[in-house]
C-alpha cells in the first residue's frame, strides 16, 4: 500500500504526515506536488494542514483549483481513501468532497491546544480500530474551525452516520463549553456519504508518538491501514 | 495643469469595464468579527446607535471587456465558482465603465 501526501504552497504539516507515515508506521508514502495532474499508485491520500495559497480570499479557496484536486476527486470517485487534515479539511469543504463551510473561530482568535474528541462512529476507515464513544486526545491549530452546515445538510450527516468527531469534555460529554471554536454541534471531523473521504481539524500527525504527549493520532492512521490491508 | 487628451481613444475608454463585487456573510451565518466590532463601536460610545455591526469584502475586477451583458454572466461566473462560497456568503456587483488606464501614458505635456 503507499500513503501520497499532498503539498500545496503553503501547506506546513505535510512533513509531519510524512514523518509519522514513513518513520513511526514504516509505509511506503510519497509526497505529491499540488500540480500534478494525475495522481496513480496510491491507496491513501493525505491532504495536510497549514496555510495554502496564505488562506487569501478563503482558507482552501484557491488550493481547491490545484491541478492536483481533479486527479484527488478522480481518486476519491473510484473509492480511494482521501484524508484532509485542519487546512486539508478546508480544501475538501471548498472543493465540495465534503459538504458544509468553515468559518472563523467564535472568539476570533487562533486556538493551539489540545482538546478531546469524541468517536461518534467507528464504522468506516479511519477509526474502525477506536471503540464507539471512546475519547481522544488530539491537539487543534486553527483560525478557521467553526464548521457550518445548512439545516438540511445537518440533517442529511446525522441520517447518514457522517459525523465522526465531537468536541468533548476529557470523559467524553459533549457540550459548547468543550467547543473551541463555535463549530456546529462541537463536530470536529465528517466523512463522506461514500465513507472513504475524512475531513477533521484536529492534527492526528502531531499526536502519534507518546514523546510528543499522546499517541492517539495513530488510531486513525491505523485504522487506515488495518482498512488497505 | 493639464494634458492633452488626445491619447485617450474613446474607443478604448469603453473597452474596459470595472465590476465592484460586495460579498458578505448569509444572515443566517453568524458573524463573530461584526460582533466584536460593534462591541469596540459601543465601548467608544456609540452604543446608543449602533443596532447591529456585519463584516464583508469589497473585491474590484476590471475587466477588459465593453459588453455588459456578457460582463455580468461572466462575474456572475466567477463568483460562484471562486469569490464567493455560495454556502455561507451573499454577493452583489456593480458594473461600471472603466477609461483605460494606458491612456495616460505617453500623450500630453505637464
Amino acid at each position: 500500500m503507499k500513503f501520497g501526501v499532498v503539498v500545496f504552497p503553503g501547506s506546513n504539516c505535510d512533513q509531519d504526515c510524512f514523518y509519522v507515515i514513513k518513520d513511526v508506521l514504516n509505509q511506503p508514502v510519497e509526497y505529491i506536488w499540488h500540480k500534478e495532474a494525475k495522481v496513480s499508485g496510491f491507496d491513501c491520500i493525505v491532504l495536510p494542514g497549514g496555510f495554502s495559497y496564505g488562506d487569501y480570499l478563503r482558507t482552501g479557496a484557491v488550493a481547491r483549483f490545484s491541478p492536483v484536486m481533479n486527479a484527488v476527486k478522480e481518486f476519491a470517485e473510484k473509492g480511494g481513501l482521501v484524508i484532509g487534515i485542519c487546512n486539508g479539511f478546508q480544501i475538501l469543504l471548498e472543493a465540495g468532497l465534503l459538504l458544509g463551510a468553515m468559518l472563523r473561530n467564535k472568539n476570533l482568535r487562533f486556538i493551539c491546544e489540545y482538546v478531546y474528541l469524541k468517536v461518534e462512529e467507528n464504522n468506516n476507515s479511519f477509526t474502525n480500530l477506536c471503540e464507539k464513544k471512546q475519547v481522544l486526545k488530539i491537539p487543534i491549530a486553527h483560525n478557521e474551525g467553526n464548521y457550518y452546515i445548512d439545516k438540511n445538510g445537518l440533517e442529511e450527516l446525522k441520517k447518514n452516520k457522517q459525523i465522526v468527531f465531537r468536541y468533548c469534555s476529557p470523559s467524553g460529554e459533549v457540550k459548547e463549553e468543550f467547543n473551541p471554536n463555535g463549530a456546529m454541534e462541537n463536530i470536529a471531523g465528517i466523512i463522506n456519504k461514500q465513507g472513504n473521504v475524512l475531513g477533521m481539524m484536529p492534527h492526528p500527525e502531531r499526536c502519534s508518538e507518546k514523546d510528543l504527549g499522546s499517541e492517539d493520532g495513530l488510531f486513525i492512521f491505523k485504522s487506515i491501514i488495518k482498512e488497505l490491508v | 495643469m493639464s494634458f492633452k487628451e488626445n491619447s485617450r481613444n474613446p474607443e478604448e475608454e469603453s473597452r474596459m469595464l470595472e465590476a465592484e463585487i460586495y460579498i458578505t456573510l448569509k444572515k443566517v451565518v453568524s458573524d463573530p468579527q461584526g460582533l466584536t466590532i460593534k462591541h469596540a463601536l459601543e465601548s467608544i460610545s456609540y452604543q446608543k446607535v449602533i443596532k447591529d455591526v456585519r463584516i464583508g469584502k469589497l473585491i474590484s475586477l476590471k475587466l477588459e471587456i465593453n459588453d455588459k451583458k456578457k460582463a455580468k454572466i461572466l462575474v456572475n461566473e466567477m463568483c460562484k465558482k471562486l469569490l464567493a462560497n455560495p454556502i455561507i456568503e451573499d454577493y452583489k456587483f456593480r458594473l461600471t465603465p472603466h477609461p483605460n488606464p494606458s491612456s495616460s501614458k505617453g500623450g500630453g505635456k505637464r
